[in-house]
């Protein structure tokens, strides 16, 4: 006989299992938080090269957990995959700094001036992947890449070898890309860099059976590298998306609430009921609460209440928090998810300490602002030019005229504040963090525009209007036009 | 500046008047802007309290006249002083504040009294409470067009909400083109009187032992019921029934004892056949309105005043969201924006679903169109530093899956066109007739009874 979790036992269970609302990229995939989404499944596949993905999706845990054996076994398991387990991982390309493996930041804007070509570089990195001995004991990599221009049928060859071995020893070789918004300040030779990649990618798939390049990769900078090489949408028809549906958003959730050290971790898979036994460092749900969305809109209305208020005309809860947290591409991403539930506990311990349910819907609310601010903020970072894009757009109200929009940011001087923010990006810090992609056509305000739509942060209304969703539109203080006056209270 | 300018016209008229009224109201007078049958437009000034100088007074008279042109009546400016009986004006339930205006300190306020024949109801919203167990949950079903299934729809969802336990009451409001009456009775199961008649017969006082309802025909009542109000009787043997006839008279304000107006009268008989439900079975658990189309009083007061609930029909097409937007600019204009948005739900009705026109598509396309006759209705967000100045803004975004803009949608299959089908015994269960029916039953269902798990 299991007796039910408490209020306060409940928002106990919330606090401690739910991830800190802390950038990911500080967050270790551990076998406790690896969740397999069923929707993954094709981008964990050894053949497929390009994993496209928005901010906060899982392209960096991916890139982790696969470097990690562990962690992998776990991932063939799950999703049955059992060219998993045989394979040879290395990196190509990341956000951390490895100059062993790849070029950092310093040293690859110094490549880019000497006009090295994209294709030579990745090469060169290829060859290290592969352990090539006269490559590893040279230093720097400008000698690297010229030794390996100097010598083509070596590389051939030793590629070549490389394929044979792995497919005599029944493994693949796979060498991972991820943080290619790093890679270069300027968008023009960032996607030079990823083309060159992709150039690469695509001859190992067509001409080795062993040897394969993972790329994860926002999904406008795949589109940019197309420009450059056109070939690359040969990688289109098997690329993968990184997407989370409802389902799987609440999977994650509960998943964290019954893998967490504790009493009432014990308790809640106890009360849900089907859970695995701790295997493989891990209880795993029970399908019903992992897919079925009856199921899971029932477990989550004991923990925030069936509506949003007091009744069915308010919303339903479990539909109406991801459906607040979609971007302009109908994404909602996972961190921006749970965010918003640690922020909800936070809120309802706060103010709503009495409430029947363990979440109550005004902390919900706020916790769906704060995810937005949150947003908002991790974009600042990623991209810093947008922030720049939407300032001069702050005092209006959306929808929008895009005449309007671009006559705003032709007042404000946006290409010059763009062009001034990448100098000054140029000139900064040697370090991979400071390298920030600026955008694509900083000089072309309607391609600007597609392109912050690419990016789900503008959206195009059905009458031309530009609007922005509200999981941006809230943390940039931008209103919404309507009808009816607003007294300020 | 054109040589010719345009002369004024009815609308015009009012930004015009409005102006002037923002003057006036300026010096801390409050001011009645009174539109007559014809358009004409009047400011009444409230002098109770402080008496305007004589020759503002004279310079706003000839600013509406001038400015006006054939709107501004021949009394442009008057003191509420210098009428008979000027509360009869001023504290009219009529009067509704002008939307676009806010007074600030020692300003007056701009008020407005629309006098009109057709379509005031429109503008006069009732405050219903929350459903609760208290009241009976009324459900208004409006289409801006007709012929979009609407009635069947109403018979589709008291058949529902009957299997479900309930005792449903359907009044048929379509007094021009009766609709769900003849879906749910059969020609003998009919009563012998009908809505119009109740109508008729109150204005002389003599409604008792009218009887009004029926048990619905072709529903077999195993857990619930379900009851019909028609808008036609059947008659009396041997007498002619002469609907039209009665039909010309039931709109007129007929001056009865109390004064009761249309809408009274109309609130009247749907608690007369609500009365004898209860006397021949029990109090409804619901009651659905299945109201006519149009810009129609019978539908103005079918949402504004006797419902809590109004499910707006409609298929994707510009003459259906022209003839929304016109009804929400009205109640918005008439200050009644709040208080009506959150008993409205859109339908899609007869919504395609086929290789060339994908439910999904013609669904996106809907919601957009209602969403941006809704912003109407919904609350004007100003930018700011901070968006927690306005707690209580209500916009919804267009992708709002509980907004009053999204649509319960009804699949259109070629099988649910005629009209009888409903009445064939198990038609309403068949997987087709499901398939078109389940997600705006249900969903409806959730919004009658929302405090129901």
């Amino acid at each position: 006989m299991t007796t039910a979790l408490g209020v306060d036992e409940y928002r106990d269970l919330l606090s401690s299992a739910l991830p800190p609302a802390q950038d990911a990229d500080t967050v270790t995939p551990s076998l406790s938080t690896l969740f397999t989404p069923d929707g993954h499944r094709a981008a964990l596949h050894v053949d497929t090269t390009v994993v496209r993905g928005g901010r906060g999706v899982g392209k960096t845990f991916w890139y982790r957990s696969l470097l990690d054996e562990k962690l992998r076994a776990v991932a063939a398991e799950e999703y049955r995959n059992d060219r998993l387990r045989h394979l040879t991982v290395a990196t190509g390309y990341g956000a951390q700094i490895q100059p062993e493996l790849y070029p950092g930041p310093g040293e690859l804007r110094s490549l880019v001036e000497e006009a090295v070509r994209p294709y030579d570089l990745w090469n060169t990195v290829l060859l290290v992947a592969l352990r090539h001995p006269t490559l590893l004991g040279l230093q720097g990599w400008r000698e690297r890449v010229e030794w390996v221009r100097a010598h083509p049928s070596e590389r051939d060859q030793t590629i070549a070898q490389a394929d044979q071995l792995a497919h005599a020893e029944g493994t693949t070789q796979l060498i991972l890309f991820d943080a290619l918004e790093h890679l270069h300040w300027d968008r023009a030779q960032a996607d030079r860099l990823v083309a060159g990649i992709l150039q690469l990618a695509l001859e190992m798939r067509l001409g080795t059976r062993n040897i394969r390049f993972k790329v994860f990769i926002r999904p406008d900078m795949f589109d940019g590298a197309l420009l450059n090489f056109p070939d690359a949408s040969k990688l289109t028809s098997n690329a993968a998306s990184l997407q989370w549906s409802r389902a799987n958003l609440y999977g994650l959730f509960f998943h964290y609430l019954g893998n967490h050290d504790g009493e009432e971790s014990i308790r809640f898979r106890a009360i849900t009921g089907g859970w695995t036994e701790h295997t493989a460092g891990r209880h795993q749900l029970p399908s019903a609460l992992r897919g079925d969305e009856k199921v899971q809109a029932d477990a989550f209305s004991v923990i925030a209440g069936p509506y949003m208020g007091a009744n069915f005309r308010k919303g339903i809860t479990y539909t109406w928090l991801p459906n607040h947290l979609m971007d302009g591409v109908e994404q909602v991403s996972p961190r921006s998810f749970l965010n918003a539930l640690v922020k909800a506990v936070e809120e309802t311990r706060d103010s709503y300490a009495g409430h029947e349910f363990p979440l109550h819907h005004e902390g919900i609310r706020r916790g769906v602002q704060s995810a937005s601010q949150t947003r908002v903020t991790e974009v600042q970072e990623d991209m810093p030019w947008v922030h720049t894009a939407i300032t001069p757009l702050v005092g209006q109200q959306v929808p929008i005229d895009p005449e309007l929009v671009i006559s705003l940011w032709t007042q404000a001087g946006l290409t010059e504040r763009l062009q001034r923010e990448a100098e000054r990006v140029a000139t900064s810090t040697r370090s991979s963090d400071e390298v920030r992609t600026g955008p694509r056509y900083a000089d072309d305000y309607r391609q600007l525009i597609e392109e912050l739509m690419a990016l789900g942060v503008m959206r195009r209304r059905k009458d031309g209007r530009i609007d922005l969703p509200d999981v941006y539109r809230i943390a940039f203080s931008i209103g919404r036009k309507g009808g009816v006056p607003m007294i300020q209270s | 500046m054109s040589l010719f300018p345009d002369p004024v016209r009815f609308d015009t008229a009012r930004p015009l008047a409005l102006e002037v009224a923002r003057d006036v109201a300026a010096t801390g007078v409050d001011v009645l802007v009174v539109r007559d049958l014809l358009g004409q437009v009047s400011l009444l000034l409230d002098d109770r309290d402080q008496r305007p100088d004589e020759a503002k007074l004279s310079e706003w008279r000839s600013r509406l006249t001038t400015s006006l042109e054939r709107y501004a009546s021949n009394r442009p400016v008057v003191l509420g002083s210098a009428l008979f009986q000027p509360a009869a004006l001023f504290d009219s339930p009529r009067v509704v504040d002008e939307s676009s205006y806010l007074a600030a300190p020692g300003q007056g306020c701009i008020r407005w009294l629309e006098s009109t024949v057709v379509g005031e109801d429109w503008s006069r919203v009732r405050q219903t409470p929350e459903a609760t167990g208290a009241r009976t949950p009324r459900v208004t079903l409006y289409g801006f067009k007709g012929g979009v299934g609407r009635s069947t729809a109403t018979a589709m969802l008291a058949k529902h909400l009957a299997d479900r336990g309930n005792r449903v009451l359907v009044v048929d409001l379509d007094l021009e083109s009766p609709g769900s009456g003849p879906l749910l009775l059969s020609e003998e199961a009919t009563p012998r009187f009908g809505l119009i008649d109740q109508l008729v017969e109150s204005a002389v006082s003599n409604t008792a032992d009218l009887d009004l309802v029926a048990q619905a025909s072709s529903y077999d009542a195993k857990v619930g019921e379900i009851w019909v109000s028609p808008a036609r009787g059947k008659g009396a043997p041997g007498v002619s029934y002469s609907y039209v006839e009665k039909l010309n008279r039931i709109y007129a304000d007929v001056p009865t004892k109390n004064g009761a107006g249309f809408a009274d009268r109309l609130e009247e008989a749907i608690a007369a056949c609500e009365e004898e439900v209860t006397r021949m079975s029990g109090p409804p658990d619901v009651i659905l309105l299945d109201s006519r189309a149009g810009i129609h009083d019978i539908a103005a007061v079918a949402i504004s005043r006797l419902c809590d609930i109004a499910l707006l029909f409609g298929t994707d097409n510009t003459h259906t969201w022209n003839g929304y937007r016109d009804l929400f600019t009205a109640w918005r204009d008439a200050g009644q924006a709040r208080a009506v948005r959150d008993r409205l739900r859109m339908v899609a009705s007869m919504v395609p679903d086929s290789a060339e026109r994908p439910m999904d598509a013609y669904l996106d396309s809907f919601r957009e169109h209602a969403w941006s006759c809704f912003s109407v209705l919904y609350d004007d967000v100003p930018s700011g530093e901070n968006l927690d100045d306005y707690p209580s803004a209500y916009n919804p975004s267009p992708e709002d899956d509980s907004a009053p803009h999204s649509p319960l949608p009804i699949l259109f299959t070629l099988e649910l066109v005629g009209l009888d089908a409903i009445s064939t015994p198990g038609w309403s269960d068949r997987s087709f007739v499901r398939a078109a029916y389940d997600s705006f039953l249900d969903t409806a269902t959730h919004l009658i009874f929302p405090e129901r798990p």
